[in-house]
């Protein structure tokens, strides 16, 4: 057992890890404070101010407060799968967390090169599509597990919505491939620095595409029915407790995926803006990093904060309008871009 | 808007194939969005709606019956308590009901006073149900901006009544005390802010494409039907039926006061959604013109003590806000009532919600409870 | 012209984005939360909170006993002899748990010895502190903190 060999493939990345899970799960925490803060703030009242300054120690209060809750399972429920039904929600919204590159490679003083990410495949992006695929388990399994009619319609309703939702959002992720020319997420990045500009522009029709997939897959207003808290209140009807908080936190974690991969996609990731990053990558390596993870935390903010805008402002489609715009509206819309995509990619950036 | 209804018939040709069967779901009692106590057994196929029953009387306190053990100037705060949302205006019914059958001449400045006081509580009324139909809907900030708006109008009441909520308004005869010193400014400061937050509600709602995918087309309950089932209030004016008891029936001096009656089309929730935002414009108006014409004189009629009515009866309707609110009562010659029946126009609205939700999908049967703007208290008494 | 400014408006979003302008616009101006208990409420003087009752000046008349419509107030006269010379009760009692705060009470008083104060933090743990007896009745009338903006708040309103 060579001891470098543990180093490098156990160690490291269990430190990588380490070091991407802990701030993943305090962003994700408190996202459940911002939202309440900033819904708050534009229905002209304050959000939680009590529990500590600002309210910041609110979803430490909310976590106890659910972790102290009786463990309720329904009589008429399937108990295993109940059980476990949260769990299949819970993991692949943070997986996801695992292919994104956060910042410009840290090279130590030894010269190795250690990625600021933590794994590195060279299909990234798929990755974290096929796992949003895989999130719809936990809420089918949830809403039939229940045994009662209200979780059940719920969580029809959230299969049907995300599948027809699944195809507009993978294919403006394609067109970003398309002009991107790989999948990884580094070479994305690189290839926005490259244009001097972000993939904004040339693929806005895939951003507005992308926008309205996201908020659709992470089942937030307006397309928030399976949700549905004033009708059917939704596959979680009969989860409580800690159980509640995973299906909870799972959706929050979606949130701020899929507001990172946005950053990532359509606003250049870790580029710093105005600034040219590789002269400023080989003066001051260590800055670089630091400032690169710093502009893409904004990014991936600016895109939390609009969807909590948009909760606070739009009404909510009911179940077949929002299949109808899934099929008939989002998915030629993609198509065609697609098409456009690839003879912009064809013609001009040869 | 038609065309957005997918077509969910039952000469679908899957039907021939697949084998269904009805379910019966319970949008019961606790619900969020059922306004109350309230509960609807709907028969789905799917998601379609193709029968539904109410089922009330989850509220019911027994407000008649309780009536008839107190005396006629007991009785009157409990009948704040039926439409709790409205209080003012249920206290104008009664209280009108026994001036009329003692034959009391209310004075015209007392008149004016209920007429401002009604409006007001007309406006904070149809406020709630801005919000809570919007949070139905999902747009959940229209119902916080509507409860900050309410505040003004509650403390208005607060500073001439006494209380935000339950403010037993009238005695038989008047009203109790003219406006405090300084409340008519703070009315008309409120009066014109007020038009301008209407319009943020409806740059918020009325032209907003997912709003009015969502209420156009649904619920549609035509003018004949409306009629027949005795509907009323802007349930019955978003068909486009124009009785409004304060134009039909005028009280209170409303014949002084120039003021529309909003109507709809096509009886949607759309229309009555429209109607009730514009019956807040027309109250603004209403205050104003009563304001501005305030005249002078005594603030009570004569009335002796003990009221003991002649032998008979009377039934006296005002304009609620949720509709034709009635208040038929008996006398016997003595000191407490013999029978208080209250018309309650809430209960009789909800006669149309079979005919509004059929063939519609269960997020509608949600947002037609909201459009009929019920209140449980006078549901079921 | 106008069909293409109708499709520009559907294409853009263009309602829905003056919708956004609305809430972005309430982001910005103050709140209106009331922080309770820190900055308690100023009530006007017409408040219908919790009954005084000026003993020194109540006749014993008992028509606020005969207005209530729930039964709440108890007033037990003095005995014969006493009453031809002090006519203050000898015992008044008050449920204030049951009391609709309607206010039927102070309207038929001779005296106005009874009305409403601003008291309206009610809330106890044993319901039998609020059934208030002679003793524990009269409330702190003229706190200064009750003072509404514009409106009177001083008994020179009548």
């Amino acid at each position: 057992m060579n001891f470098d060999w543990v180093t490098a493939h156990v160690g490291m990345p269990l430190l990588k890890i380490l070091i991407l899970l802990v701030p993943v799960f305090t962003v994700v925490a408190y996202m459940v404070w911002f939202e309440r803060r900033v819904l708050g703030f534009f229905q002209s009242r304050l959000g939680p101010n009590r529990v500590g300054p600002l309210g910041l120690i609110q979803p430490i209060a909310d976590g106890l407060k659910l972790l102290l809750k009786e463990d309720v399972v329904p009589a008429n429920a399937r108990p295993f799968l109940f059980k476990i039904a949260p769990v299949f929600s819970f993991f692949p919204a943070f997986v996801g967390f695992s292919v994104i590159t956060w910042a410009l490679p840290w090279v130590t003083a030894s010269g190795k090169t250690h990625g600021f990410v933590v794994a590195d495949v060279d299909l990234g992006l798929l990755v974290i599509l096929a796992l949003s695929s895989m999130g719809i388990f936990g809420i089918l399994l949830g809403g039939w597990s229940s045994g009662s009619k209200y979780p059940l319609f719920g969580s029809l309703r959230s299969a049907s919505q995300m599948l027809a939702y699944e195809v507009p959002l993978t294919l403006s992720v394609l067109s970003v491939f398309l002009l991107a020319g790989s999948f990884r997420m580094s070479d994305i990045v690189a290839a926005q620095q490259k244009l001097g500009g972000y993939f904004l522009f040339p693929g806005i029709v895939a951003f507005g595409v992308y926008l309205v997939a996201a908020v659709a897959e992470t089942n937030r207003t307006p397309f928030d029915l399976p949700e549905g808290e004033s009708e059917i209140i939704g596959f979680h009807t009969e989860y409580s407790g800690m159980r509640f908080a995973f299906y909870f936190v799972a959706e929050y974690a979606n949130v701020v995926l899929t507001s990172v991969l946005a950053a990532a996609l359509f606003l250049g990731g870790y580029d710093i803006p105005f600034v040219n990053d590789a002269a400023l990558y080989a003066a001051h390596p260590a800055l670089t990093s630091l400032l690169g993870v710093a502009s893409f935390a904004v990014k991936g903010a600016l895109f939390a904060f609009f969807f909590v805008w948009i909760r606070a402002t739009w009404p909510r489609y009911r179940y077949d309008q929002l299949l109808r715009i899934g099929w008939f509206v989002l998915f030629p819309l993609a198509l065609v871009n697609l098409l456009l995509m690839a003879l912009l990619r064809l013609w001009l950036l040869r | 808007m038609a065309a957005d209804r997918t077509d969910l018939s039952v000469t679908s040709p899957l039907r021939e194939v697949l084998e269904s069967r009805e379910v019966e779901l319970n949008l019961g009692p606790q619900h969020p969005a059922t306004h109350g106590v309230y509960r609807a057994l709907v028969r789905l196929d799917g998601e379609k709606v193709v029968g539904l029953k109410s089922v009330i009387g989850y509220l019911h306190r027994g407000i008649e019956k309780w009536a008839e053990y107190r005396t006629w100037t007991q009785a009157t705060p409990i009948f704040d308590r039926l439409d709790y949302l409205g209080a003012v205006l249920n206290c104008h019914g009664y209280v009108g009901a026994v001036e009329k059958l003692l034959g009391v001449e209310v004075p015209k400045k007392a008149q004016y006073i209920r007429v401002v006081l009604d409006e007001l509580q007309r406006i904070a009324s149809h406020l709630l149900w801005l919000g809570t139909h919007g949070l139905d809907v999902g747009a959940q900030s229209v119902l916080f901006y509507a409860v900050r708006e309410r505040e003004a109008i509650m403390d208005l009441f607060e500073a001439m009544l006494g209380q935000r909520l339950l403010p037993n308004a009238f005695p038989i005869g008047g009203v109790r005390f003219d406006f405090p010193k300084g409340w008519v400014p703070v009315c008309r400061k409120f009066l014109q802010e007020f038009p301008k937050k209407v319009d943020d509600y409806e740059t918020l709602l009325t032209t907003n494409r997912i709003w009015v995918q969502r209420t156009k087309g649904v619920g549609v309950i035509s003018a004949e039907e409306a009629v027949a089932l005795s509907l009323s209030g802007p349930t019955l004016r978003g068909s486009g039926v124009n009785f409004d008891v304060r134009k039909a029936i005028p009280y209170s001096s409303y014949e002084d006061f120039d003021f529309e009656v909003p109507l709809g089309q096509n009886g949607d929730v759309y229309d009555r959604y429209l109607c009730r935002v514009r019956e807040m414009r027309q109250s603004v108006r209403i205050i104003q013109q009563a304001l501005d014409g305030m005249p002078e004189g005594e603030l009570r009629g004569k009335v002796s003590r003990i009221i003991r009515p002649p032998v008979g009866e009377a039934y006296f309707t005002v304009e609620a806000a949720k509709g034709q609110l009635g208040y038929y009562i008996v006398s016997d010659g003595a000191e407490k009532p013999w029978r208080v029946h209250v018309r309650a126009p809430s209960f009789i609205n909800l006669q149309g919600m079979e005919t509004m939700c059929k063939g519609g999908l269960i997020a509608d049967v949600v947002a037609v409870i909201g459009s009929i703007d019920i209140v449980l208290g006078e549901v079921d008494r | 012209m106008k069909a293409l400014a109708r499709f520009a408006k559907m294409v853009t979003f263009w309602e829905l984005v003056k919708g956004l302008g609305v809430t972005t616009k309430y982001l910005v101006k103050p709140k209106v939360t009331e922080l309770y208990p820190d900055k308690r409420p100023v009530l006007p003087y017409r408040t219908k909170g919790r009954l005084h009752v000026d003993i020194e000046t109540c006749i014993s008349c008992r028509m606020c006993e005969k207005a209530c419509p729930e039964g709440c107030i108890k007033v037990f006269p003095p005995p014969k002899e006493v009453f031809k010379t002090d006519k203050r009760p000898a015992e008044f009692l008050i449920n204030q748990e049951h009391c609709l705060h309607c206010g039927l009470c102070v309207d038929p008083c001779p005296t106005g010895s009874i009305h409403h104060s601003q008291e309206f933090e009610l809330v106890v743990f044993d319901y039998r502190e609020l059934l208030f007896d002679k003793e524990r009745l009269p409330c702190d009338l003229d706190q200064p903190r009750y003072r509404w903006n514009g409106l009177e708040n001083a008994r020179a309103e009548k």
